[in-house]
């Protein structure tokens, strides 16, 4: 009995449709984001996160009524990122309903916005997204949808994002994500030793094993899911049984 | 429908705790000004941060103390709990909390802060809040701050944390405090705030 891991469903969303896609092409509508939320919820999610892959400013704003019609039937936490760019987006979104917000290029681009974000509207609101590629021994942080390199070393920018006021660490693995051959464990053991705010895997769950690793040797306080559940392998339900089944404490 | 007032404390997301008190069946105002009359119960929510929060409940002070004297039922969750002791290590020495509860927050001290997620609660004895709960629910938590020095005759139900037990949910008269977030905790929260709800007499004013 105590803190239980986080299985999270994610939603990208896509001019207020819930898509599914590889590599952000052959772009399939798979249906309203608000009622999606509210089934995963009803399955024993612990969270919902919506991640914006609109492109245009017209898109995002359909994402804020996406965020205020969700808000209204949602009673797990909600986490929106996306296009996130200032304080102002922060605001907007959380006003909208969403309980906390993501943020990747922006923070990297100026991480005084962790900070400015983090003291108005509280660290728990504030989530680092990491992108993060394997190169030599260590990772560097790509942004632009994991297009474009940084030169910073994946590592010091988490500690970097906590130090400024992140909550969590929403930490994707480049070269894993869309492989489906199971999350970067080291790259998550080597996250876990670095920071103490609480870390989300993300990219490359293809099975239960994967997920269950990413949450015993990963280290990770909770586990992002996409294809898992969009092929409809499995429901949030279905997946937390076979942890609880394995000795993870979830939420049943 | 019994009617709820949310004090606006400022900068936080009022969204989630409106929607989940509608939910339960409350008719929801927010305000920054309590009113003397026109609500059945009070709710000091729980986001944005401490000298903020401070603030606005420092402003209202004496309205939300009468509201104490005269029976209204006051629920705080996360740092509205807070706010109801004498004070906390957060806030400066002369914030002084509302009192209502006897003790002081302080940095719970662990390694892993903030403690963020569902953990499970232990209830230690039966009370009007928690009513209707099974011990062991899960509720989702996201704090780094808790009223570690406490009068264990406040507290319902306890978390255990990185090797600690600290209070979760205290409950004195018709004063209740919860450290966790029942707005974000789907069924096992709304159920306490239908608990909450249910104490706040509907009907009588306008």
């Amino acid at each position: 009995m105590g803190l239980t891991k986080r299985i999270i469903p994610c939603l990208d969303v896509y001019d207020g449709v819930v898509v599914k896609g590889v590599k952000f092409s052959n772009l399939k509508r798979i249906g309203d984001p608000a009622e999606l939320a509210v089934k995963y919820m009803e399955q024993y999610a612990d969270e919902i996160v919506f991640l914006d892959i609109s492109a245009t400013p017209e898109e995002r704003e359909t994402m804020v009524e996406v965020v205020k019609r969700t808000a209204e039937n949602l009673f797990i936490p909600l986490t929106v990122g996306g296009g996130v760019r200032s304080v102002e987006d922060f605001g907007k979104l959380l006003r909208a309903g969403a309980d906390k917000v993501s943020v990747n290029t922006a923070a990297v681009k100026d991480r005084s916005l962790i900070r400015r974000a983090s003291s108005i509207f509280g660290q728990q609101c504030v989530v680092v997204a990491v992108d993060a590629k394997r190169v030599g021994e260590g990772w560097e942080v790509y942004v632009k949808a994991g297009k474009e390199p940084t030169g910073l070393d994946a590592l010091e920018w988490i500690k970097t994002c906590e130090y400024e006021g992140a909550g969590e660490i929403l930490l994707t693995s480049i070269d894993a994500d869309g492989t489906r051959l199971g999350y970067d464990v080291e790259l998550l053991q080597a996250a876990r030793r670095s920071v103490n705010i609480p870390i989300i895997a993300s990219g490359g769950a293809g099975s239960l094993q994967h997920v269950y690793e990413a949450l015993t040797r990963g280290g990770a306080d909770a586990a992002l899911i996409a294809s898992l559940l969009h092929y409809d392998q499995y429901s949030v339900l279905e997946i937390k049984k076979w942890l609880k089944e394995r000795g993870v404490e979830v939420r049943l | 429908m019994k009617k709820i007032l949310v004090l606006d404390c400022g900068v936080g997301n009022l969204a989630s705790i409106s929607a989940s008190l509608k939910k339960a069946g409350a008719d929801v105002r927010i305000s920054s000004i309590v009113p003397e009359e026109g609500f059945d119960g009070l709710v000091i929510p729980g986001v944005g941060s401490y000298s903020a929060a401070f603030k606005k409940v420092d402003e209202q002070r004496g309205r939300i103390r009468s509201i104490v004297e005269n029976g209204r039922p006051v629920l705080g969750v996360c740092l509205g709990l807070q706010l109801m002791f004498n004070g906390s290590e957060e806030g400066k020495q002369d914030e002084e909390g509302l009192g209502f509860f006897r003790g002081f927050v302080k940095k719970i001290p662990v390694k892993r802060l903030p403690h963020i997620g569902w953990n499970s609660l232990e209830t230690v004895r039966k009370s009007v809040i928690l009513n209707g709960l099974e011990n062991g629910a899960y509720m989702y938590f996201v704090h780094s701050y808790a009223p570690l020095d406490y009068d264990e005759d406040d507290a319902v139900a306890y978390a255990s944390y990185g090797g600690i037990r600290f209070p979760v949910a205290f409950e004195k008269g018709k004063v209740f405090g919860v450290q966790f977030h029942p707005e974000k905790s789907w069924q096992p929260g709304l159920r306490i705030l239908r608990n909450f709800l249910s104490l706040c007499e509907g009907g009588k004013s306008v």
